[in-house]
């Protein structure tokens, strides 16, 4: 028969795919986590200068570093500050962005106008510049990183969850609900948003990814978690001086990272199917 | 599309770019910490602390500073560098050559790769070549620039391969090869992350695209599918592809600091990087302003360009 | 008898969901002959537009021939090729679509549109094609066609749009059109200077039309034969006078019980239930369950579609050569008592010269030009309790603006409301909740009138949460409102996602009921529903006027209901009421010419007498 596609082909052996396997990423990125709060072969910061820039062994699963020190046991113990950062940025932009989107959505008139018009100044500036400028007043660190992931990602969580209150609010309950006399605020948190927790789930997911890489980002270029402390970026840039000699203390950090990012993103992905949410064009 | 709308457009720009500039300027002064100590270290007098307080007018009130500030902007003067002790305009500006010409090339590359690319997967969506070209795309999102980097370097920087430079820049001016030869890598690493986003969006605007009515009306029309496809689809898809290529630019400009550090590639990115980390705020402030007006005036160009590739979205 | 131009020959497609199939279209066969029309009629999930699709071999991905062919010129469509059938559509088939709107290219001109087909099909280029292209648009009775092929669609109205495709359509000098309901989404009318713009082109080119509609009247003013669909089946097929003044299926019966008429006040009738959708429901009658004269035999042996012994055309009944046994054709329901004169006694609602504004164009942050449009102009009227006051009129009238106006939904600019003696405009926000309390509105797509994450429990209780009623008494006036409105306790729990467009609207009216309003507004309540449901819920609303003594404003764009339940008619034009008066009058000797060319344009399931003669 003529495949003349004007419908969707049905996709659900994909999607369980990617859900399954993002899923599963994601829950290995946080094991990695907890267990490094506790747990680690070798104390992170013990150094051994007899056994610099080994290659894997036994005794070293993923090598050691320039200062000899496990690259495994660093792995894990970063691994939790990573996780936060992710965790922590994406619930700092929720918390101010959903009131936000909300009641703009909501309301809209000249308030919401201003508001749009200052969020989208904001969009114009990337989340990582974003971040260095409030890094610049706060001063480098893990805390501060968080806040200013967490403030660079709220235009953007304004900007998704808003167009989903719109298109909520576009619809007949949300008149009959004013028509009844229910209060701005019921109306916002009793009939809008159940309709859009899926949006925020599916761009939180794939936000904790981000903000994890824009973490480690600024760790790299030593504005985030500052050394001795073990932590993924400043793990990638000390080993990328030492490239020329051995790539593996590069290794371990760089597939700590890219492992989580994927889990995460694929998890946000396979939930978009999952709860059918429209792909916004912000991919951030 | 009319002049009003064309002035519409472009009086929003501008007011985009103010409200810009008040957020960044609020940005590096409301937040806590006192550039006069961080210039002169702790162990300053209060005497000199005051002085140069005064020099660099952070005694006066903020919205004067703001003001002093903004009014320099139109004549390129972004303040002086607190670290460099030099005006800072002039460095903004140079820098901001080698960077825009490394953001022009990788989004031209970028753009001739993914979007005949995303086009294709769309329009055979569900075949084999979608679904690699998309886990493709998926990968290429989350693989970060500090990570492809490294390995792009051991790999072709490193001996014994050794065919390019790991960092450093050299001006056109002096040799056109050793210009390219430096440029190669961080377009590279700059171009992967580009490809998949924009790959990505251009599949699924252009999805959107095929599933509409007017696509069912063109093959109802008895039209060949490469018509039905260009004629009918990439003319509306294109559209949404413009809007989504300015939105990349903003990730583009972020992901410049990175590389530009990696590279040690003299460029806006790097500035920004060394002004956060030295606390030189006028170089700070002038960057990210930078930064912020490609985003606006690349927004403004797409407006103006899905305008006219699109008459029902003219209307102001 | 000539060949047939189109054999569909016991088709059978299904879609393919979640691993089940779903058959939409089960053994349908169907034949069409040079010159004819032939109009299929059915209600949702009757598999009509399915059917006209699977005729252009255009299904989608998930679509499943389980049997059946379309043959055309011999070739059967559904197996052909891409090549095939790129030279059979537009040049030997060509099809109309139901929303202009979306089915024209945004980017392109209208005029390069139509030379698409032009050069595709008849090799005709440059100036040659540009003549004919505005040769056609004169065809569809445009005016200044160098303009309008110079437009682009969104630049040009609904009708106009709707013409450029039938232009569109007939530039390939197909043999066949296909058109799926092509003026369902256009103002009345607009909708019958379209159809009448058919019937003229059928008169001069006589192509073959195949013409699918839930409108049984615009069907009856175009068919030559009629075929009617039911979940998927053909339930009867004949010459369209036949069908319609002697129908032997009890659907078909039903159906035109349930539509409501201009000409007479007669109470459409209804038809229980909701069409079937288990995929198994072929191993009996689909029409069984629903069907007022069910043996035994009809829920367990699915009936053949054949023409009776003792005559007549093609029926899928097992009773289908008696007559006798299904009754009388339902003949007309004792009219409803008009009520005298609307007594003057202080009336529930008096609205005196009601003005609402919209602001065009906010500008920019709040600032810049905002021009105001008037929407509603200098409106006022009466309406006495246990009164139905219909406000008709087409879109852009204001109808729907008045509505939200005496609500408050939407700020009036002027004039007075005045509710049981109050001055609404004047309510502060205590005596503005107590009046919401009084005055309820019903919308007219209950999917979007119900939030999808509530169960109807929560729907329909919270009105009452609003009021301040106690737990224990909300859920019993929840159980008595439900029940009013004909739903049981095994509803409560449900989430609108699971019930069907009738039984949404149900809830909706539930909740509007709940707190015993004075008066309900409702804006076309029965619009988005089948005909077959359309009229319970008429039923339902009468019923629940009666027993609490309440007054509807009922907004409506469909006259034929509107002379069902209306006591007084306000007819709207451009936000202006251009006559008003008891519905009698309005219907019987209109003064307004607005309000005659209105009431002239409704089709009637009387087939036109002039169309049979050719």
């Amino acid at each position: 028969m003529n495949q003349l596609v004007a419908a969707p082909v049905p996709r659900l052996p994909r999607v369980n795919r990617y859900l399954a396997f993002g899923a599963g990423l994601t829950v290995l990125a946080l094991a990695v986590a907890l267990v490094g709060l506790a747990y680690s072969p070798y104390a992170p910061s013990k150094v051994d200068l007899l056994h610099r820039l080994a290659a894997p062994s036994p005794a070293h699963l993923l090598g050691t570093d320039r200062f000899g020190r496990d690259v495994l046991s660093r792995v894990l113990a970063g691994g939790w500050r990573s996780i936060t950062l992710g965790f922590g940025a994406t619930a700092l932009g929720l918390a101010i962005g959903l009131p936000v989107a909300l009641a703009t959505g909501f309301h809209r008139g000249r308030l919401d106008q201003i508001v749009m018009r200052f969020v989208d100044a904001l969009l114009s500036i990337p989340t990582l510049v974003f971040a260095l400028l409030v890094i610049v007043g706060l001063g480098p660190g893990l805390v501060q990183a968080v806040l200013a992931l967490g403030i660079a990602a709220s235009p953007k969580f304004v900007r998704i969850v808003r167009s989903a209150v719109l298109d909520a609010a576009s619809h007949d309950y949300v008149t009959a609900a004013r028509a009844r006399g229910e209060s701005g605020l019921y109306i916002q948190y009793g009939e809008i948003l159940p309709s859009v927790w899926a949006p925020i789930i599916v761009e939180g997911s794939i936000n904790v990814g981000f903000a994890l890489v824009g973490g480690a980002a600024l760790s790299y270029l030593g504005l985030g978690t500052q050394p001795p402390h073990a932590d993924w970026g400043v793990m990638i840039n000390e080993a990328q001086k030492y490239i020329s000699v051995s790539f593996w203390p590069l290794l371990g950090p760089a597939l700590a990272i890219c492992a989580s990012v994927i889990g995460f993103n694929l998890l946000g992905e396979g939930l978009r199917d999952r709860l059918h949410v429209q792909r916004s064009f912000r991919d951030d | 599309m009319g002049a009003a709308f064309l002035a519409r457009r472009v009086l929003y720009g501008l007011i985009s770019l103010l409200i810009l500039s008040a957020i960044i300027f609020a940005c590096t002064h409301l937040l806590p910490g006192d550039a006069a100590v961080t210039i002169l270290g702790e162990g300053a007098t209060p005497d000199a602390l005051a002085a140069l307080r005064t020099r660099l007018g952070l005694d006066r009130p903020f919205a004067l500073q703001y003001l002093d500030w903004l009014a320099g902007i139109p004549r390129g003067a972004f303040g002086t560098s607190t670290t460099l002790n030099q005006p800072a305009g002039p460095i903004i500006a140079e820098r901001f050559g080698h960077s825009l010409a490394l953001a022009l090339i990788t989004i031209v590359v970028a753009g001739a790769l993914a979007i005949p690319l995303g086009v294709t997967a769309a329009s055979r969506r569900g075949s084999r070549l979608d679904v690699s070209i998309l886990t493709a795309s998926y990968l290429g999102i989350s693989i970060p620039d500090f990570v492809v980097a490294p390995i792009l370097i051991i790999l072709l920087a490193s001996p014994p391969l050794a065919l390019l430079p790991s960092s450093g820049y050299e001006p056109l001016a002096k040799s056109f090869a050793g210009w390219l030869a430096h440029i190669v890598l961080p377009v590279v690493v700059l171009a992967f992350l580009l490809i998949a986003h924009l790959l990505r969006q251009t599949r699924s605007g252009m999805l959107e695209v095929l599933s509409s009515d007017y696509i069912r009306t063109a093959r109802l029309k008895g039209l060949r599918e490469r018509v039905v496809l260009w004629r009918h689809g990439v003319r509306n898809g294109l559209s949404t592809t413009v809007a989504v290529l300015a939105l990349d630019i903003g990730y583009l400009m972020g992901s410049i600091v990175i590389v530009e550090e990696i590279f040690a590639y003299p460029g806006l990115g790097r500035l920004m990087v060394y002004a956060v980390a030295n606390r030189d705020i006028p170089l700070v402030q002038g960057t990210a302003l930078v930064i912020g007006a490609v985003y606006v005036v690349a927004n403004l160009l797409a407006d103006l360009a899905q305008a006219a590739l699109n008459p029902r979205m003219a209307r102001p | 008898m000539t060949d047939p131009l189109i054999a569909i020959e016991n088709l059978t497609v299904s879609f393919a969901v979640g691993g089940v199939l779903h058959p939409a279209v089960k053994d349908l066969s169907l034949t069409l002959h040079a010159s004819e029309v032939v109009g299929l009629v059915g209600e949702s999930g009757s598999g009509k537009s399915t059917a006209l699709l699977a005729v252009m071999s255009y299904l989608p991905g998930n679509a499943v021939v389980e049997a059946g062919r379309v043959l055309h010129g011999g070739v059967d469509l559904l197996r052909a090729s891409r090549e095939t059938l790129d030279d059979v559509r537009g040049r030997r088939i060509a099809m109309i679509y139901q929303d202009p709107t979306t089915a024209l290219n945004p980017a392109m001109t209208v005029g390069a549109q139509i030379a698409e087909v032009l050069a595709r099909h008849l090799s005709m280029e440059g100036a040659r094609a540009r003549e004919r292209t505005h040769e056609l648009l004169r065809l569809v009775q445009l005016d200044d066609p160098p303009r309008v092929a110079a437009a682009h669609p969104h630049q040009l109205s609904g009708g106009m749009q709707q013409r450029v495709m039938i232009a569109m359509a007939l530039a390939g000098e197909p043999d066949v059109l296909l058109m799926d309901e092509p003026t369902t989404a256009l103002d009345v009318i607009v909708q019958a200077r379209v159809l009448d713009l058919v019937r003229t082109l059928h008169r001069q080119i006589r192509s073959a039309i195949v013409f699918v509609s839930h409108n049984l009247a615009a069907v009856a003013q175009l068919a030559d034969r009629i075929g009617v669909l039911y979940a998927g089946e053909l339930m009867e097929l004949g010459p369209a006078a036949r069908v319609l003044e002697e129908p032997s299926h009890p659907y078909t019966r039903g159906l035109i019980a349930a539509v409501p008429r201009i000409g007479a006040r007669r109470l459409p009738q209804g038809i229980p239930g909701t069409a079937s959708r288990d995929p198994q429901r072929f191993t009996h009658c689909v029409f069984a369950d629903r069907c007022a004269f069910t043996a035994d035999i009809c829920r367990s042996s699915r009936p053949a579609l054949l023409v009776p012994s003792s005559g007549g055309h093609l029926s899928r009944c097992h009773f289908a050569g008696e007559p006798s046994r299904i009754g009388a054709v339902p003949g007309e329901r004792a009219t409803r008592a008009t009520h005298d004169r609307m007594h003057e006694t202080s009336p529930l609602l008096e609205v005196s010269r009601l003005s609402v504004e919209y602001r065009r164009g906010a500008g920019f942050l709040g600032l810049g030009r905002a021009h105001a449009v008037r929407a509603v102009r200098d409106v006022s009227f009466r309406l006495p309790r246990r009164r139905v006051l219909a406000v008709v009129g087409e879109s852009g009238s204001g109808k729907s603006t008045l509505a939200r106006a005496l609500l408050r939904l939407t700020p009036a600019a002027q004039g007075r409301i005045v509710f049981d003696g109050a001055d609404v405009r004047a309510f502060d926000a205590g005596h503005l909740r107590a009046y919401r309390r009084r005055a309820q509105i019903v919308f007219q797509n209950p999917t979007s009138s119900l939030n999808p994450h509530k169960t109807v429990a929560d729907i329909v209780a919270r009105p009452l949460v609003l009021e301040g009623v106690p737990r224990e008494d909300r859920r019993s006036r929840v159980l008595a409102t439900l029940r009013a409105v004909g739903l049981t306790e095994a509803y409560l729990d449900r989430h609108p996602a699971q019930l069907s467009g009738g039984e949404k609207q149900r809830v909706a009216l539930a909740r509007a009921f709940v707190t015993e309003p004075l008066l309900v507004v409702l804006d076309e309540p029965t619009t988005a529903l089948d005909v077959s449901v359309q009229a319970t819920i008429l039923e339902l609303l009468l019923e629940q006027k009666e027993r609490t003594g309440c007054a509807y404003l009922l907004i409506s764009h469909d006259l034929a209901v509107v002379r069902q339940v209306a006591d007084e008619v306000l007819v709207m034009r451009n936000g202006e009421v251009c006559e008003i008066g008891p519905a009698e009058r309005i219907f019987g000797s209109p003064s307004h010419p607005y309000t005659r060319e209105l009431l002239a344009a409704v089709p009637d399931l009387e087939p036109p007498a002039a169309r049979n003669s050719v």
